[in-house]
């Protein structure tokens, strides 16, 4: 061993309680950031699973009253493999109590057999089905008005009046983007949420 | 390589024209030496001594190859300290030039026999450091600490570390400067051995005139200049010394 390997090991063992000190405080250091990223992977798989299970699209595109037949010429384009219109209407609602104006954004989905994109991922009640008036709320917006299944909702749709009937809670589906503080998050759902309605009721409306 | 100027038979071993070193600090210009003149040679032992501020240690790190001179020429054995890079710098003192400060230097982590060998590790043909530091009457404390030595032994360490590559050179700064005069003189008295055993040119700087006597010549210096050679008709031993 050199004189300076020796002098090396002298000076590391005459501070062996620093030397613990650093390797704790290093050690701790790699930990979290062990745990750090082990979480951010596992909340990226998580979303990618949640992503997956509910079919949610890659990219939204929004047209003003466009034909059906936009639909099909857009899956023609090279890399598009699925396409789903579908219609988001704008809409007033009224729930017993609550005096506030109450915006909603009402968007039509598919039969649950029949869906194929942004399945909507229930945490309460059902699917809605077709001709009854049904339509699933946002759970964030159900949980803010104290909304249930079987909950009465009015909605003014193109100028008229509309008497509709909760049968489902869901969770927003691109609800992982979602960034804002929890309180304004909460003022936000109370104040508008989505709704959705099968396609032919929304259309009819 | 040009012809080394010769004094009594004996060869130059440095050689000085005209070197002058400024400082700048700040605004302000300190001129350490202005213009000296300068010749050291083989197997000599020369005492530099001046006031502080004369211009001592900056001949003495010049002559090292520890700073470069502002101006002039420096010459090792016909060769240009001045013109020399870095490298060749690091490269001369390793292998030509043994270092004793006033403040020992030596590594509190080690024994008297690994500073030596963190020396001899990295030198050409050096001495064994057990060798090196029985030449400084140290033989027997190989394996103490810095801390369980005294300031004198200290010193003869940081000697011992000095000569055991065997260098050609040997220079000193105020080695004596923080020791006592009993300590003081068997440090000089362990340089002289050095200097008459190994034949290693031997320049000492200091401010004490008393240390002058054993030396063969004593170089005045004042004001960043030579003030004076002067060659002694014979050399003191160290133990006939007194301050």
């Amino acid at each position: 061993m050199t004189a300076l390997h020796q002098k090396l090991w002298r000076d590391l063992a005459g501070m062996k309680g620093q030397g613990a000190a650093i390797a704790l405080v290093i050690g701790c250091g790699v930990s979290m950031f062990v745990m750090a990223v082990g979480t951010l992977r596992a909340l990226e798989r998580s979303q990618e699973t949640y992503y997956q299970r509910y079919r949610f699209a890659d990219a939204f595109v929004s047209l003003k009253r466009a034909p059906l037949s936009v639909a099909d010429r857009l899956a023609e384009i090279p890399g598009v493999a699925e396409v789903q219109p579908r219609i988001s209407v704008a809409v007033n609602l009224g729930i017993d109590g609550v005096a506030e104006p109450i915006v909603g954004q009402v968007v039509s989905v598919l039969p649950r057999d029949r869906a194929q994109l942004n399945r909507l991922h229930l945490r309460a009640g059902r699917y809605p089905e077709r001709g009854a008036g049904e339509v699933v709320v946002s759970a964030a917006f159900a949980e803010a008005r104290g909304i249930a299944p079987g909950s009465p909702v009015e909605a003014v749709m193109n100028g008229r009046r509309r008497e509709l009937s909760v049968v489902g809670v869901a969770c927003r589906r691109n609800l992982w983007s979602k960034s804002s503080p929890a309180r304004s998050c909460r003022t936000a759902a109370a104040l508008a949420s989505t709704l959705w309605m099968l396609r032919e009721d929304l259309a009819a409306a | 390589m040009s012809e080394s100027p010769e004094s009594g038979g004996r060869a130059a071993v440095f050689s000085a024209r005209g070197v002058t070193k400024i400082y700048p600090m700040g605004e302000v210009e300190v001129q350490a030496l202005r213009g000296a003149d300068l010749d050291l040679f083989e197997g000599e032992f020369v005492v530099l001594l001046g006031a502080s501020g004369s211009g001592k240690s900056t001949l003495l790190n010049i002559l090292g190859g520890l700073d470069l001179p502002t101006s002039g020429e420096v010459s090792y054995r016909g060769e240009s300290l001045t013109d020399f890079n870095d490298e060749q710098l690091t490269e001369y003192r390793r292998r030509h030039v043994g270092f004793v400060f006033q403040f020992y230097n030596l590594i509190p982590s080690l024994t008297a026999r690994e500073n030596v060998a963190l020396v001899t590790e990295v030198s050409e043909d050096p001495m064994d450091p057990a060798e090196a530091l029985g030449l400084v009457d140290l033989g027997g404390r190989l394996d103490h600490f810095p801390s369980q030595l005294s300031g004198g032994e200290q010193q003869r360490v940081a000697i011992a570390r000095a000569i055991a590559k065997r260098p050609d050179v040997l220079l000193c700064d105020e080695p004596t400067g923080a020791l006592d005069v009993k300590t003081g003189i068997k440090v000089l008295d362990v340089l002289s051995k050095a200097n008459r055993e190994l034949g290693t040119t031997t320049a000492v700087i200091t401010h004490n005139a008393a240390i002058a006597a054993m030396a063969d010549r004593v170089i005045h210096l004042s004001g960043g200049q030579i003030a004076e050679v002067v060659e002694n008709a014979e050399r003191v031993e160290p133990s006939s010394l007194e301050w």
